[in-house]
């Protein structure tokens, strides 16, 4: 009798679910928002477990209509948040950019997937960027941890030419606050663009039948898109001093970014945190960064569930050969 | 990921999309929340794509994750059945649509008496056909607690008055004659 129970219980969930088919919306939505967070994670570093010491200083909150007249015309009505994001201006206004063809940047990346026993510790890694042709390759010591016993990733990646911005491309963006507001989002509209096209070629390949029109959900916001563009930048080591100056005074201009001063990032240096939860994906991009020269220490994403992804840039040199493998040998 | 492992990443879900949805609406024993939690499945597998070797046991465990925290689920108020379940005929794959729709309000209601945790456990064991000892792994309990919870909750399943006169020789007899193995 007990395995006459054992059949029906299989057959019933068997036959109750046979006409579910998983369709290529739910594949593409994966792939499309797993790209986007890799270009972003790469660069943001954030964490707010390191930051809650910090003092939270305001809210920016500035009239839709001031958003686009940046820069000095409202200097004298600045909040505390904006005075500290200019007071990051000047300071990476200050700082020269070292001469050299190879960056080198080592850092180290958590994930921490909120008590469900898959975190993961990845690092420390060694990223040799190409600042003439964007490319580069990834040393990695990598330490796997998590109960899953997942393989070890491979300890030398190579990335393809213009896998990086080259110095070329960041020196022809504009300098004028203004101006790299309006590059920050044509460039993201562009991108979105070609995220749903890439979709929807995806699924006719699948040979799945396409809606008329793709699922699209809530769109994001202007402040939305230029914040994700900027603090995606602002951990590219390679940014000219007037681009990360005006990249803080972007920021300055775009409601919703929180500002704490005193913070500090998950390895105790002191910071900046600068954040904004996204309007649609409902995530917090945090940046950390080192309020006497500007430069970025930190990127970090919170998901709405909790789980934290966090990239700590640990330190950036400049050469004019690619170094060896630091981990080996 | 690059692009090798994309297409590896499609191809995964091109085999397994299907199943992975559908272990997902009996988890929940709910077609939108099924849905939402293979979605979030699908995310949580590409994140870690290339450090993932068995793709299979990695997503049973995300699920197992997501349907146990209680807290993330109740975030969407569990609708009543569906009486009107949408099908899509022209889907050629459909091979016997009928007997699902007709079927899934009734074993959806009598799975919903049970705990997501019992729940989880037979549809661990019968839909994804894993050994106690695999369901008492991932559960992280022993496998005499699976095996005194299965024949408990199958007790129940079978006290339900939706299913009642399933579980009989006669109405096996007939189900075995319907159902296709895929």
């Amino acid at each position: 009798m007990r395995d006459i129970d054992d059949d029906v219980m299989s057959q019933l969930m068997i036959q109750s679910t046979a006409d579910l088919f998983a369709g290529p919306a739910a594949t593409a939505e994966a792939l499309r928002r797993h790209r986007q967070r890799r270009l972003r994670t790469r660069v943001l570093g954030v964490t707010g477990v390191a930051a809650a010491a910090g003092l939270a200083v305001g809210t920016l909150a500035i009239p839709s209509g001031a958003a686009s007249s940046a820069g000095t015309t409202h200097i004298a009505q600045l909040t505390a948040a904006q005075q500290t994001l200019y007071g990051l201006s000047a300071a990476a206004a200050s700082f020269d950019r070292p001469a050299g063809r190879y960056v080198v940047m080592t850092e180290k990346s958590i994930d921490i997937a909120n008590g469900s026993g898959n975190d993961d510790e990845v690092g420390p890694k060694t990223d040799v960027i190409d600042t003439l042709t964007g490319g580069g390759v990834t040393y990695q010591d990598i330490k796997v941890t998590g109960a899953n016993g997942d393989p070890q990733p491979p300890a030398v990646l190579q990335a393809a030419k213009g896998t990086s911005p080259t110095t070329r491309q960041l020196d022809a963006m504009p300098t004028s606050p203004a101006g790299l507001r309006g590059f920050l989002l044509a460039q993201a509209k562009q991108q979105l663009t070609q995220a749903y096209a890439w979709e929807a070629q995806q699924a006719k390949k699948a040979g799945k039948k396409i809606p008329a029109k793709l699922p699209t959900g809530p769109t994001p916001t202007d402040n939305d898109l230029v914040f994700e563009q900027a603090a995606g930048l602002l951990w590219e080591p390679n940014l000219s001093p007037a681009l990360r100056a005006a990249l803080y005074k972007v920021l300055a201009d775009t409601p919703g970014v929180q500002v704490k001063t005193g913070a500090r990032d998950s390895s105790g240096r002191a910071a900046v945190e600068i954040s904004r939860t996204d309007q649609v994906a409902k995530a917090k991009v945090e940046t950390f960064e080192n309020p006497k020269t500007g430069a970025t220490l930190e990127s970090a994403w919170v998901e709405p569930s909790g789980e934290l992804l966090e990239d700590l840039y640990l330190s950036i040199t400049y050469t004019n050969q690619i170094p060896a493998n630091p981990y080996r040998g | 990921m690059d692009r090798k492992q994309e297409r590896a990443f499609e191809e995964f879900i091109g085999e397994s999309g299907d199943a992975l949805l559908r272990l997902a609406t009996l988890l929940t024993a709910d077609r939108g929340l099924g849905e939402d939690v293979y979605q979030e499945t699908l995310h949580r597998l590409a994140a870690r794509w290339s450090r993932v070797d068995n793709p299979r046991a990695f997503c049973r465990r995300v699920m197992h994750n997501i349907v146990i925290d209680q807290g993330r689920l109740k975030r969407r108020q569990v609708p009543e059945i569906r009486l009107a379940e949408g099908h899509d005929d022209s889907d050629p794959r459909s091979a016997d649509p009928t007997s699902a729709v007709e079927l899934r309000p009734v074993l959806f209601s009598a799975l919903r008496t049970l705990t997501p945790h019992q729940r989880e456990i037979v549809v661990l064991r019968y839909f994804d056909d894993r050994s106690e000892n695999e369901v008492a792994e991932l559960l992280g309990v022993a496998p005499g607690t699976v095996r005194s919870t299965l024949s408990r909750a199958v007790a129940q399943l079978r006290e339900h008055p939706s299913l009642d006169g399933l579980f009989s020789h006669t109405a096996t007899d007939a189900m075995t004659r319907r159902v296709r193995y895929a």
